[in-house]
């Protein structure tokens, strides 16, 4: 290793001579780049509130939290990657990324909640992350006390999380292999044998312009069919990332009905891969539906929705209620939306057991979307099956497929461990709840409901009441639980295993 | 391969013979019934079918040549499904039952559940309930050869990770094998069933009941002729229940191993260790929530029996726990779901194959890392095979859906949620009792119909480590089988299989 002796008349430091000195730094630089642009989306909901005369002083502080330290983490990422093409994030890097984008920015983004005086540190940071992972929890108890322009940010939240996730999912996750994902994006938009940044890129702007487009014209749609202007933007940007948070208490049931149907069309769409109706948008249109996984989601709505306007049938509702009460709770719990058409909480048990199982399922892969996906439930579906012939023949050579294509043994293996992980952690964060003292269907339906990203649960959560009268560890651990599961549990689990925390060196061997 | 000609000869062959023995055991309970004054017709109905359908059956088949794996298959399933057809008749004869909830009644005992049908123990007489008792004792005994030696030879749910563990020949066929695993398991069946009934009779235990309840204990099932189960006995009764139902929820082989004088096997297994460890942090945590409600000592005793009782997946009571706080159930719910040890007749997805999805899923993870490493996935000493994990994915993904399927249909039949889930968890694991409109101190007999029959079959297929009850709704099995000739003998292509030793 042989080095320039550095030249004292210009103080500038050598360059280094490997070009792998900028691993560790893409971490801050992303989370820099983002806090910036949290940043300047605060400080420009803070103008918008101080012109309202809402309390801005929130606003102002997230903005200064955000740009301050993201232009110091940004500075220093950039200081290490000299060449940022020659960077390439490694995947350790890739992972921590996005593990502290998504713990950093709730902290900064629940500031505005902090400074209006809604609610305290921890319910803020609640709120904010139920925001950005596009769950739709809330702890908010008094809606009054809260203004437009901060219902607006906790909106715009869920809708900078959701394309955040979806580009994740669509983009960075397949190219990581994450839980299985390897399979699912093969024709993801961009060039396939590109490297990490310029492929995501591609693929980022791609599905921005679904994205942007839809709501757009979901919004549109909303106050066509009678919403005001604020009320059909508010929804439309938590619609189409399947978040759920509404400026109203009682969600959608301060609408006409004609407005829930406009919500379930396009609840149906926030539910769908995003890659492929990408693709349906450039012309084939067609082709989209021959895909396995939107066939089954569509084939899973049209069954659960019968199902439960038939209990609703049963239960007393007029039939064009029952089916529109149907319609929209199904969409909402299987896309993990979490709006309310009406306080399903109160509704029989019998229809309260078909949305705590279609919570399980969740949408389709790559959508903003939580719950363990169609895709995984098909293949798990039919993994379970092969196992159950092979108990006659042994060795007999069966593949799993999806669509035409065979599913490899390791994207089996990851889906296996994933849907274990998943109820795992759903089971133990259930028992930690009940011994925090809440009662078994709360702490069954919050568990599920923070780990899918859905949103309410029943009982003590349901949805016309709030999180807030938990525990403060409960809080804190579905915090946890919303954190982990929109980042696929796998990758958060990846941080308590002893090989991440090992010096660098040590994984180079294994890429 | 098996001679052609013996083919599909060998499951009514041990379906005669288990019926013949069957209707031998009747006639015994008919003639004790008549000395103790008691209705024998029953009894005698049912040995007289048992004996009837057993003779022509017997004769039907042969044994002369080793079974193919369908037949193993179809004997194991037909066997748990004939033999309580035949051992309802008791009970609606002499208990007065319906036909359903005697097959229920029947059915739990033969897979060593523990769920009752009966609403008034006032109107069954002695013998049916010490015929109860034995029906469990007898299907334990069943489970247990079917655990340690068959479903292990026939690859079974990642069974196959036990063939090498069991005394014994290993390189053998089936039949002589299961002779010789047989006998282990009954020498140490017995010998904890003895020690059990004289254990109960020393702490205070009337003869009958501490011969009834031994039955019942050993076989990790359940039943008991008291309707208020364990409450109505001395306390010293209680600490005896639990340390057998410990020990009948350990791995059988492990416990044979540690009789001839290996005792530290004991302790260097890794599931008995996670068992140990489960019982020990789960009871703890279900004494502190009982704490403000009884004395300590109470507590204690409560907590750790309701806790072995229901991971062993026995299912006593020594009191009405559905009336304990909502924390203290939970945890009882949840260990339902773990069951005791593999090589044990508890119920429940078992500890070692939680180990083996945990080591799994721990992999997994470190793969997010590095997606190229090689990680051999070991339980203590042993390496599993890729077929092993495979095979257990898939069990506990069928455990969980045939659960959410129940509970989805119960609820529709109109119980409530915490009912419904809770026998749905408590039939499929072989638990016995649930909480709620199935509690340990009501009886399954309100459920609808319907959800009944479903029970029935819960309890039937989660005995038979469900994948071999669902391959019956699979095409394949109603194919001819010469047709199977196709996937059959392509030999080593995916690896694993029937004579695979898959711990290899």
């Amino acid at each position: 290793m042989t080095t320039a002796p550095p030249d004292p008349a210009t103080l500038v430091p050598p360059p280094r001579p490997r070009p792998t000195t900028g691993r560790g730094r893409t971490a801050p630089f992303v989370v820099g780049a983002v806090l910036i642009a949290v940043g300047l989306t605060l400080a420009a909901f803070g103008v918008a509130a101080w012109a309202l005369g809402e309390p801005a002083a929130g606003f102002a502080l997230g903005a200064v939290a955000g740009i301050g330290p993201g232009l110091a983490l940004r500075r220093w990422g950039q200081a290490g990657a000299p060449t940022r093409r020659r960077g390439e994030p490694t995947r350790r890097e890739a992972l921590a990324a996005l593990l502290a984008a998504w713990a950093v920015v709730p902290l900064v983004g629940a500031l505005p909640f902090v400074g209006a005086g809604a609610l305290g540190p921890l319910d803020a940071y609640f709120e904010a992350m139920s925001g950005f992972t596009t769950t739709g929890a809330t702890v908010l108890t008094d809606f009054s006390a809260v203004g437009p322009v901060l219902f607006l940010w906790r909106a715009a939240t869920q809708w900078i999380g959701g394309i955040g996730i979806i580009v994740l999912f669509v983009g960075l996750f397949p190219q990581l292999a994450i839980a299985g994902r390897q399979l699912f994006f093969a024709e993801a938009p961009g060039p396939t044998e590109e490297r990490l940044t310029p492929r995501l890129r591609h693929t980022a702007v791609a599905l921005l312009s679904v994205y942007g487009t839809l709501t757009a014209v979901c919004a549109i749609a909303y106050a066509a069919a009678g919403m005001s202007a604020y009320d059909a933007v508010a929804h439309a940007l938590t619609t189409m990332s399947a978040g759920g948070f509404s400026p109203h208490d009682r969600s959608f049931e301060v609408f006409s009905a004609r407005v829930m149907w406009v919500a379930v069309g396009f609840m149906v769409f926030a539910g769908a891969n995003f890659a492929l109706l990408y693709r349906g948008f450039a012309g084939r249109t067609w082709a989209i539906l021959r895909d396995v996984e939107l066939r089954t989601y569509l084939a899973i709505a049209a069954v659960v929705t019968t199902a439960v306007a038939l209990v609703l049938g049963l239960d007393g509702y007029p039939l064009a209620d029952a089916w529109r009460h149907g319609a929209f709770q199904t969409l909402s719990i299987l896309t993990s939306t979490g709006y309310a058409s009406a306080d399903f909480g109160a509704w029989s048990e019998r229809s309260q057991v078909l949305l705590l199982l279609v919570a399980f399922v969740g949408g389709s892969a790559g959508s903003a979307a939580g719950g363990v996906k169609v895709a995984r439930w098909v293949i798990l579906v039919q993994h379970t099956s092969r196992e159950v012939l092979r108990t006659l023949h042994p060795r007999a050579v069966l593949p799993v497929r999806m669509g035409r294509r065979v599913v490899p043994e390791d994207v089996l293996r990851a889906v296996a461990a994933f849907a274990t992980l998943y109820v795992t952690l759903f089971a133990f964060a259930t028992l930690a709840l009940v011994l925090l003292g809440a009662d078994f269907i709360t702490a069954f339906s919050a568990a599920i409901a923070c780990l899918g990203n859905i949103g309410p649960g029943l009982g003590g959560v349901g949805p016309m009441h709030s999180f807030a009268e938990l525990h403060p560890a409960a809080k804190a651990i579905l915090t946890f639980c919303m954190y982990a599961g929109r980042l696929e549990v796998v990758t958060v689990f990846a941080l308590f295993t002893h090989g991440w925390w090992r010096r660098p060196r040590l994984d180079r061997g294994f890429g | 391969m098996a001679p052609h000609r013996a083919r599909g000869r060998f499951a009514p062959y041990v379906v005669g013979t288990a019926l013949l023995a069957l209707a031998l055991v009747l006639a015994a309970f008919a003639f004790g019934a008549a000395l103790a004054d008691e209705d024998p017709w029953g009894f005698l109905a049912a040995a007289g079918v048992g004996l009837a359908a057993g003779l022509p059956l017997r004769r039907l088949g042969r044994t002369g040549s080793e079974p193919t794996r369908r037949e193993a298959l179809l004997a194991v399933l037909s066997l748990w499904l004939v033999v309580p057809l035949v051992g309802l008749l008791p009970y609606v004869m002499s208990a007065g039952m319906t036909p359903l909830n005697a097959l229920f009644e029947a059915m739990s005992g033969f897979t060593a559940t523990g769920a009752t049908a009966i609403a008034d123990f006032e109107a069954v007489p002695n013998s049916l309930f010490l015929f109860r008792a034995f029906s469990q004792w007898v299907g334990g005994i069943g489970i247990l050869v079917l655990f340690i030696a068959v479903f292990p030879q026939l690859a079974i749910a990642g069974r196959q990770l036990f063939h090498t563990e069991m005394p014994g020949p290993t390189e053998e066929r089936l039949t002589p094998r299961l002779r010789h695993t047989a006998g282990i398991v009954l020498t140490v069946y017995l010998g904890l069933s003895l020690v059990c009934g004289v254990g109960y009779v020393l702490a205070g235990m009337p003869v009958f009941d501490a011969v009834a309840h031994a039955f019942t204990t050993v076989a990790a099932a359940g039943f008991s002729p008291s309707a208020r189960s364990f409450e109505s006995y001395d306390p010293a009764t209680d600490w005896v229940a639990l340390v057998f139902m410990t020990l009948a929820a350990v791995n059988f082989a492990l416990l044979w191993r540690a009789f001839v004088g290996r005792p530290r096997d004991l302790w260097r297994d890794p599931e008995l260790r996670t068992y140990v460890a489960i019982v020990l942090v789960v009871g703890t945590l279900v004494t502190v929530q009982l704490w403000s409600l009884y004395a300590p000592a109470d507590a204690i005793r409560h907590g750790f029996f309701q806790v072995v009782s229901v991971v062993t997946t026995t299912g006593y009571a020594s009191t009405d726990f559905d009336a304990w706080p909502d924390a203290a159930r939970s945890l009882l719910v949840f260990l339902m779901f773990v069951g005791g040890s593999a090589g044990s007749a508890a119920g429940g997805v078992k500890v070692a194959r939680w180990l083996i999805i945990g080591h799994h899923s721990v992999r997994e993870v470190r793969r997010a890392l590095h997606p190229r490493a090689v990680l051999p996935l070991r339980i203590g000493d042993r390496r599993m095979s890729e077929e092993v994990v495979r095979a257990v994915a898939a069990f506990i993904g069928l455990y969980t859906m045939l659960i959410a399927f129940t509970t989805l249909t119960l609820a529709w039949l109109g119980e409530d949620l915490t009912t419904a889930f809770t026998a749905a968890a408590a039939t499929v694991g072989n638990v016995g009792p649930g909480l709620g409109g199935v509690g340990p101190m009501v009886s399954y007999a309100d459920v609808h119909p319907v959800g009944r029959a479903l029970l029935i079959f819960n309890m039937y297929a989660g005995r038979l480590e469900l994948v071999t009850v669902f391959v019956l709704v699979t095409t394949a099995w109603w194919r001819w089988p010469r047709n199977l000739g196709r996937h059959g003998p392509r030999a080593g292509a995916a690896g694993g299989g029937g004579d695979d030793h898959g711990a290899a």
